[in-house]
């Protein structure tokens, strides 16, 4: 059997680094993109170097990486947090949030969507954060995150027909790592027929979550 | 006259020139409240709508946050007293996702969710000044359940409920209540997108929405008003806060999802 690769953008984060991880120690070719300009990480096979928020670079990043090894499945998990609340936010540092977290979904897409639509064949996994269990002024984090949901099930009927699967992972904070990653796995290597949808998982100590 | 206590009291509803905005202004200036609408360009049909309901205008694009912040200002007037926004204005564009131009497919969110957000960090302050207020914010089922060609605006509408449900937790103890609504197919000029998009014309494409509703019809704006002055009531703002009703005809159903 053929082995598959996935590009895990936001590849040197938490979630990122468990994914990897996991995937690595299934067999999988994993390629990494994140902003450090080095790889450190023994469970990446290729790093790119690249800010997911400008679109022109994810395009020939990506272009680069599918003359390597054809993108079987995308994850992104590139985030970004506002550590000020709804009435002390600054309207351009709320663009900022949402250019990376909806414009570096939006550009990964844009980027490899063509290349999966032409095989008939790939998964887009968007990792959005649920903040229903934080405490704090989460306002604008969330509604950045909550972005991810229309997108992914507009793209997700968009590509569908390619059989090109999109779908949000709406993962409760604290982010419970073995879970995304499992679950991120499960969608990509197991899973056909999930598609436009945003999948909701448990974070860390919430009912049914990990307390690891 | 079935809310008496909206009577005086200053509503500001975004896109208020037309469509569902209008239906709005209609309806809330029927139950005596002083309505001020909000568009781009102070033009016949504007002022038409401002002669057969008595509103004010205070005009702009939200495009522009210091726009926003001063459309906000102007409606609240000297009083700096806004007791109701409608969060309403939006655009629209609908392409294929992969072959969308970049700020095409952005100025939709710019308006629709960072136009709004600029409204509303405006009115906060002077809403916890008086007491209190209640947020509308208007959604679509492109958003909850998305629609093919409309990322970019589905995008815009899902990211309007997450803040809205927010916004409501954080200001509820400020009496700020932010009520929202999902409308389904609505008969307002924004169904020509749809039509050019699919290459129909409006009548077809009225038709073919209608063909596939349970109610075999297409909304009238004045229904989505009518849900917009329940939840700008006092039951009806304490009933629906930091929650979303779906009004589209029998489509798109879902158990709700609440933080």
């Amino acid at each position: 059997m053929k082995t598959k690769t996935i590009l895990i953008c936001g590849c040197k984060g938490k979630v990122g680094k468990a994914a990897a991880q996991l995937f690595s120690s299934r067999g999988w070719h994993v390629a990494g993109l994140d902003l450090a300009g080095e790889n450190a990480d023994e469970h990446l096979d290729t790093y790119i170097s690249c800010d997911i928020k400008k679109t022109e670079a994810v395009m020939k990043a990506v272009a680069n990486l599918e003359d390597i090894h054809p993108l079987d499945v995308v994850f992104n998990a590139a985030g970004a947090e506002l550590r000020t609340g709804f009435e002390d936010t600054a309207i351009s540092h709320w663009e900022e949030l949402l250019n990376t977290i909806l414009g570096g979904s939006a550009n990964i897409c844009k980027a490899a969507g063509p290349y999966m639509v032409k095989r008939n064949a790939g998964k887009l996994l968007l990792l959005s954060s649920d903040y229903s269990k934080m405490p704090g002024d989460q306002i604008l984090n969330a509604a950045a995150a909550g972005t991810l949901h229309g997108f992914a099930k507009s793209l997700g009927v968009e590509l569908a027909p390619s059989n090109v699967l999109v779908n949000a992972v709406f993962a409760g904070v604290p982010f419970d790592l073995e879970g995304i990653a499992e679950t991120v796995y499960f969608l990509a290597d197991k899973d056909s027929y999930t598609a436009a949808q945003v999948v909701s998982i448990c974070g860390k100590n919430q009912v049914g979550g990990g307390s690891k | 006259m079935k809310y008496q206590e909206l009577v005086g009291k200053t509503v500001l509803i975004t896109g208020g020139t037309q469509g569902i905005g209008e239906a709005m202004a209609v309806s809330f200036s029927a139950q005596g409240a002083d309505v001020c609408i909000n568009g781009r360009t102070l033009n016949k049909k504007v002022r038409a709508v401002m002669d057969k309901t008595g509103a004010r205008a205070a005009m702009g694009s939200i495009l522009d946050p210091q726009v926003a912040e001063d459309v906000v200002k102007e409606a609240a007037g000297a009083e700096r007293k806004l007791d109701v926004l409608v969060c309403n204005a939006a655009g629209m564009s609908m392409t294929p996702f992969l072959e969308s131009k970049e700020d095409q497919w952005w100025e939709q969110i710019k308006i629709n969710l960072t136009g709004h957000i600029a409204c509303i960090q405006a009115v906060l302050t002077m809403m916890k000044e008086h007491g209190g207020g209640t947020i509308i914010v208007i959604s679509s089922f492109f958003g909850t359940i998305g629609w093919n060609n409309a990322t970019g605006y589905g995008s815009s509408k899902s990211g309007l409920l997450t803040l809205a449900q927010y916004l409501a937790r954080q200001y509820e103890a400020a009496n700020i209540k932010v009520c929202s609504i999902v409308p389904g197919v609505i008969d307002t000029p924004q169904l020509n997108v749809d039509a050019n998009d699919l290459g129909i014309s409006l009548d077809e494409v009225r038709a073919m929405y209608a063909e596939e509703i349970a109610m075999k019809r297409i909304a009238r704006p004045e229904e989505i008003a009518e849900m917009a002055l329940y939840m700008a009531s006092d039951p009806g703002r304490r009933a629906f806060n930091g929650r979303h009703v779906i009004v589209s005809g029998g489509e798109y159903r879902s158990t709700p999802y609440y933080i």
